[in-house]
């Protein structure tokens, strides 16, 4: 605690952690309200009026709204394991548990969560195109987690072969 | 590993003991204790400089290699 208030990234893990917590409660009240919302956004903007799909199904905009609303679920289940990681990983860096297998272990959980949220919406894109940019933000996410992750399982090695040498 | 550190036999030859030897090259006995259980990856040119004067040998003494045996 007391290195890392010196190094001057103790505010930073401690605006982390309120950003969790703010999106936390943000996916807890898009799980309560996941029909108005969605329902107030369909309408809003994201119908796509005249939209053409391959699938020939997904022309009735009712189908198309429940496909949406059911990626707007399951990725918000997925997001709870995501800010449950991110919290532990924030927790260990406060305890100067940094080079850990523990910290790539959570980050592997993270980067599969980011790429099933991208395969989900992905299959909802079909319903609508707004579906299709936030799987690519959860494409850009995963790959920048999982680079970092790779980076850190190298460095852990590299500290264990240096511990090791006399 | 294929390469074998002889130090504890080097340092029953001389009779001095972990302590008096982590002390003379300057480590740590943590560190020596690697060393000796054939536990450490790497070795310092210098801590080897160090060794083979504390202990009057040349490193062929404190280091061996064995081929690894492969199980048929």
């Amino acid at each position: 605690m007391k290195t890392s208030n010196k190094t001057g990234y103790g505010i930073w893990l401690n605006l982390t952690l309120a950003a969790c917590a703010v999106f936390f409660f943000s996916c807890l009240m898009g799980d309560i309200f996941g029909y108005s919302v969605c329902d107030f956004y369909w309408k809003g903007t994201l119908s796509n009026e005249g939209y053409v799909s391959c699938l020939s199904f997904l022309s009735d905009e009712k189908v198309r709204f429940y496909v949406f609303l059911t990626c707007f679920y399951l990725s918000t289940i997925l997001t709870y394991p995501i800010i449950y990681c991110v919290v532990n990983l924030v927790m260990n860096i406060k305890k100067e548990k940094i080079f850990d297998k523990a910290n790539t272990r959570l980050m592997t959980i993270i980067t599969a969560c980011c790429f099933l949220i991208c395969l989900i919406c992905l299959i909802g894109a079909a319903a609508t195109y707004f579906l299709f940019v936030i799987s690519l933000v959860g494409l850009f996410v995963g790959l920048v987690v999982q680079c970092v992750r790779l980076v850190m399982d190298k460095a852990i090695d590299m500290r264990n072969e240096l511990d090791l040498t006399v | 590993m294929a390469i074998i550190v002889n130090l504890d036999v080097m340092m029953a030859k001389r009779k001095i003991s972990s302590g008096d030897l982590a002390e003379k090259i300057g480590i740590t006995p943590a560190n020596l204790s690697i060393l000796k259980n054939q536990k450490a990856k790497a070795v310092r040119f210098s801590t080897l400089n160090d060794i083979c004067e504390a202990l009057s040998c040349q490193p062929g003494d404190i280091l061996e290699y064995q081929p690894d045996q492969k199980e048929s």
